[in-house]
């Protein structure tokens, strides 16, 4: 099943017409996501087949033509609301322990390699790259803002396009500090799996380890005025040698 | 000591207990012009009076209901669960009135959005096949989606194209 709607309306690395599911993961965090959601589906399957078929059932057998008398003096039934009461109970626990396994994991910044600040505005997006110098021995820093529609090469994709995309290096662990110069922003890339508030002085991190070259979409995911939507985010995924390349260009 | 006791007061409860069962089987019948067209004047009766009739056949059938009067017995049902206060059927041509009404509430909602569709800017420039071809082969330059989606081995799906031609 899940395969077919992956074929026919799967999201992508950008997101694609009535696109229903996950974009492809490009992080282990997103990996995590994915199992998590599907291991949780598979509950709320059987959940909503049982109540559904109940409620079918009690329609069927007790439809006023059939049954006009209810019964109006029933008021308790101990072992049917022990097993409703328990059950969900034991279900909840049941989902709760890999979802905070998976929280904390993910809360997890292993001695990153390298860091990038990303800072909102409005409305677009400032990179730092406090690890790296350019010619002028200044740290790396960018503004990242939307291509208009009227200057999108042909087969852009509308309102996800930049003019200076965030590259980093695959396989290497990455840190990014997200914060707002401004009002509440929030920096998400499906794919990567992330999706944090950046806060006017204060400093977020998430950790990121990209494992596979790509070019990555996401958008800014915290209402932030009236161009909220012309603000989003490309991370470029690269091999080592073509982000050193990147970085001599700088 | 305690026996004596018991066997006091269990004679000491016969006659009251006696009594009680005597009280409950004695419950005078409702009389039939009481009950005689209760289907039609029911709604009619003062509130306290419907209390009062209720409570009677209440306590006519917290005795045996082998007892109970035919017309106590179809006053009973009826009170508990005839077509009155909630239960009153609707009127005739209810369902189709609401109908109706529903249809003209969907009419006006597509008037008013084909009303603002009709002064709305284009469609953008990107929402033609053309556009979405030339993304499909964009989005195989840069490996989108290597793992199910538009680069991945035997692909099959139309990525993005869901727009007509723009020569069309």
């Amino acid at each position: 099943m899940f395969f077919l709607i992956n074929k026919l309306v799967m999201n992508f690395d950008a997101p694609s017409p009535w696109g229903i599911y996950f974009q492809d993961s490009a992080t282990p965090q997103m990996e995590g996501l994915n199992e998590l959601h599907d291991n949780i589906m598979y509950y709320l399957v059987v959940i909503l087949f049982a109540v559904g078929w109940i409620l079918l059932s009690i329609v069927i057998n007790y439809i006023s033509t059939k049954s006009p008398i209810s019964h109006k003096y029933l008021n308790h039934g101990t072992l049917i609301e022990l097993i409703w009461t328990i059950t969900p109970a034991v279900i909840l626990i049941l989902i709760a322990f890999p979802s905070f396994k998976l929280l904390y994991l993910m809360d997890e910044v292993s001695d990153p390699s390298m860091s990038v600040l990303a800072e909102g505005h409005q409305w677009y997006w400032s990179y730092q790259y406090p690890d790296f110098l350019d010619s002028n021995d200044q740290f790396i820093e960018f503004d990242s803002y939307i291509v208009p529609e009227s200057d999108l090469d042909e087969g852009g994709l509308r309102m996800l396009e930049v003019d200076n995309r965030v590259v980093l290096p695959e396989l290497t662990h990455v840190r990014f500090i997200i914060t707002a110069g401004d009002v509440i922003h929030s920096f998400a890339a499906p794919a990567l799996g992330i999706k944090c508030d950046a806060y006017p002085g204060r400093l977020n991190q998430v950790s990121v380890f990209i494992n596979r070259e790509g070019v990555f979409y996401g958008q800014c995911s915290e209402i932030c005025g009236i161009l909220h939507s012309s603000m989003p985010i490309v991370i470029e995924s690269v091999s080592l040698e073509k982000f050193l390349i990147w970085l001599k260009e700088q | 000591m305690s026996s004596a006791v018991r066997n006091a007061l269990v004679r000491a409860s016969r006659p009251a207990t006696a009594a009680l069962g005597r009280r409950a089987a004695t419950t005078h019948a409702i009389s039939n012009p009481t009950l005689a067209n209760i289907e039609k004047r029911w709604e009619a009766i003062p509130p306290a009076e419907q209390a009062e009739l209720w409570m009677s056949l209440r306590d006519r059938m917290k005795g045996n209901w082998a007892e109970l009067t035919i017309a106590e017995k179809k006053a009973a049902y009826w009170i508990a669960f005839g077509p009155w206060g909630p239960r009153t059927e609707p009127p005739q041509g209810e369902g189709k009135k609401v109908f109706l009404y529903t249809v003209i509430g969907l009419g006006v909602s597509a008037a008013v959005f084909g009303a603002m569709r009709a002064f709305a800017k284009p469609a953008p420039a990107t929402m033609t096949k053309e556009w979405q071809e030339a993304t499909n082969e964009y989005l195989k330059a840069q490996n989108s989606d290597p793992l199910t989606g538009i680069s991945s081995e035997g692909y099959k799906g139309k990525g993005h194209i869901q727009s007509p031609s723009s020569k069309a």
